[in-house]
């Protein structure tokens, strides 16, 4: 081993991903959410030209070429900006040795599909070609089902479809790319945490009653601290899980079952605090901060749920 | 081999031959003597003071080599880091590197590397707990010397220290940013009693100190006369900061036994501990990167997510093994066991700032959230 151990991105792999981080928080308006929980065409292309779907791709292949750290960091900033379950779902398809979905130059849309008991829950796109669906113990790219049955999806800021079987797969994700498939996973949800910190501070320092700013008050005030906590902590066992990937380290898949783990719970819990934070707006439907929670418990269930992940990091033996 | 590589291997080498075997005593003069003579070990073999400058007495290494002497520490099981040397190489010896004089370091600053002597902190008072700068202990100048008289509380090993970082007021018609010093009190010095306060953990960790006319030479202020309140607060940074980081480790640690520990016929508990597991990673995580940003500069408020953090976590860690393995068990019961550390905990969110200031800070400093009545 000549690299020396790290426990975080290198400044560099800050930079790309603090660069993208300006380019969406322009591109991705959460409040666009309000009239579509897709993302437009105009949107889809702007993304592709950024380079979001091609972070891990080879060089020689029109990609980036970069690691996980790069990728992961991005993949936080989508977070933070609510992108559509299918923009995730088609970073995460690059792990598949699947070619074929830049086959027309642009990135095909891949849409997030899980499994349910006895059928299938894709988070429906009307422009999707693939399906990355989850499985308990892996994940598989299959074509676009041609019919499915519509579920009621209103309630988690969504379409979603029911489905019985997706056919045949057309690759599927090994060990090494379901790890970063999680990782991934990890990190839109680490993204969402920090969201919802970012919109509640913003919010309490604002809003006022009993004359001063309700961000003076410890109860509102502690309230953001422990956020920040959970978010920060999420943020950079993302970051620990990705750098553990790129040295090929021994702890990499605990990290990641532990960043899985802390961001569910960070999303989760943050968004929700985000809404007791507004007070009534908080649960309006006009308002945004109810876009986050439903957006981070759709995230936890695609990506398996805040269970089977817990099961699964208590199952894993300890790296010495 | 890389050189990060190397010098874990000569760590893990020297810990393995080096650690004490009996296990330290908790408090009295025998925990002085422990302490010392195992600070002093350290010092010998060149594992004092990893990222202190060289000229003090460190080896002017990196935040990553000590970061990596804290994983090695805490791998090799070696004496806890919250003992008596605790104040003088996580408070008092970087405040008087950053606030110091050249002659307070060269007196001060080796004497606590090579383990010659202890330090307490003096700042809490009866009646200054969470309100600090509310404290009253008076410091009056009579020409070349402050004459003390007051009393302070909550004061760590201050019954076996040598010296004292003491927070006292010298100009009573100041306001705070203006009215204290930050003294080095040698603990000799006439008019100076102690008394050891039993914790609920029975331990006699913490005391009483009152002054009585306790004269200190002028030369002793730390950071300017009536400019303490600035130096104290660098302390308090270092206290949040990367100070913590060994004994978290150590806990991670601890947490991977518990679940080792725990029979797969106690898929509730074994879920709780996966959770401290997710947990204590991704505060270590938080932690390393506060650590390696605050490579060259004093650690900033950040340090209080970390403090609040790993104190909170200290507490769910140990009260997880109390409920693991019960209340009578061998694991449990005894000067080491989870007990002590379960009754223990509990001053890890009141000691070195409430959990509910060290939500202020974190509000107001790392977020910037508007200042509210206390």
């Amino acid at each position: 081993m000549t690299d020396d151990r790290r426990y975080h991105p290198t400044q560099d792999q800050l930079a790309i991903a603090g660069a993208m981080d300006d380019a969406l928080a322009e591109l991705l308006p959460i409040a666009r959410l309000h009239a579509s929980t897709e993302e437009t065409a105009d949107t889809w292309a702007q993304l592709d030209a950024l380079g979001a779907f091609g972070v891990s791709r080879a060089e020689d292949l029109g990609g980036s070429g970069l690691g996980a750290a790069e990728e992961a960091l991005i993949v936080v900033a989508l977070g933070k900006r609510l992108a559509s379950p299918t923009v995730l779902a088609t970073v995460a398809a690059a792990h598949t040795d699947f070619d074929g979905l830049f086959a027309k130059g642009a990135a095909a849309r891949v849409a997030a599909g899980y499994r349910r008991g006895d059928h299938i829950v894709v988070v429906e796109d009307a422009a999707a070609e693939f399906v990355l669906l989850r499985e308990a113990a892996g994940a598989a790219l299959y074509r676009a089902p041609g019919a499915a049955r519509p579920l009621d999806g209103r309630n988690w800021a969504a379409r979603l479809a029911g489905v019985d079987s997706l056919g045949e797969a057309v690759a599927t994700l090994d060990a090494a790319g379901l790890l970063r498939l999680r990782l991934l996973d990890a990190a839109a949800l680490a993204g969402v945490a920090e969201a919802a910190l970012e919109m509640a501070v913003e919010y309490a320092k604002l809003r006022e009653q009993f004359g001063r700013p309700i961000g003076a008050f410890q109860a509102v005030k502690h309230h953001c601290a422990n956020m920040a906590i959970q978010a920060r902590c999420a943020r950079d066992q993302v970051s620990f899980a990705a750098v553990a990937i790129d040295q090929g380290r021994a702890d990499a898949e605990l990290a990641v079952e532990a960043a899985l783990v802390a961001a569910c719970a960070a999303a989760i819990d943050n968004a929700s605090n985000n809404i007791q934070i507004h007070g009534g707006i908080g649960f309006s439907d006009e308002a945004d901060p109810h876009l986050l929670l439903k957006r981070a418990q759709l995230l936890a269930q695609v990506a398996g749920g805040l269970e089977a992940a817990t099961d699964r990091l208590a199952a894993l033996p300890s790296v010495p | 081999m890389s050189s990060i590589e190397q010098f874990r291997q000569e760590a893990r080498a020297w810990l393995a031959a080096n650690v004490p075997s009996e296990p330290p005593p908790e408090d009295g003069p025998a925990s002085r003597a422990f302490v010392l003579a195992w600070q002093r070990r350290q010092a010998e073999g060149g594992w004092a003071g990893i990222n202190w400058p060289k000229e003090l007495g460190g080896r002017g290494l990196s935040v990553m080599e000590q970061i990596v002497w804290f994983e090695e520490y805490a791998r090799a099981g070696a004496p806890t880091l919250h003992n008596a040397s605790f104040v003088g190489l996580n408070h008092a010896g970087p405040t008087l590197y950053v606030c110091g004089t050249a002659a307070q370091k060269a007196e001060h600053l080796p004497p606590i590397l090579k383990g010659e002597t202890i330090w307490c902190q003096g700042f809490s008072e009866p009646g200054s707990g969470s309100d600090l700068a509310s404290l009253k202990t008076r410091g009056e100048v009579q020409g070349d010397h402050i004459v003390i008289n007051g009393q302070k509380i909550w004061s760590s090993f201050a019954d076996i220290a040598d010296v004292q970082e003491l927070l006292i007021r010298t100009d009573p018609t100041a306001k705070t940013g203006q009215a204290l010093s930050w003294v080095i009190c040698p603990m000799d010095t006439p008019g100076l009693t102690v008394r050891p306060i039993r914790t609920m953990a029975g331990v006699r960790k913490y005391c009483e100190v009152f002054y009585d006319d306790v004269r200190i030479p002028l030369a002793n202020v730390v950071g300017g006369l009536n400019n303490g309140w600035a130096t104290a607060m660098s302390t308090l940074s270092f206290e949040r900061g990367t100070a913590s980081l060994a004994l978290l480790i150590g806990l991670t640690l601890q947490v991977e036994k518990l679940l080792a520990d725990c029979p797969a016929s106690r898929p509730q508990m074994r879920a709780r501990l996966a959770g401290l597991r997710a947990e204590g990673a991704s505060i270590r995580a938080m932690n390393y990167r506060v650590a390696l940003d605050s490579e060259n500069s004093v650690p900033d408020a950040t340090g209080s997510m970390v403090r609040l953090a790993f104190a909170e976590f200290s507490k769910r860690v140990s009260a997880a093994a109390v409920d693991l393995y019960g209340l009578d068990a061998p694991e449990t019961v005894g000067a080491h066991g989870w007990a002590h550390d379960y009754l223990d905990a509990f001053s890890e969110t009141i000691a070195g700032g409430t959990a509910e200031i060290q939500r202020n800070i974190i509000g107001e400093r790392v977020l910037g959230l508007p200042k509210g009545p206390r």
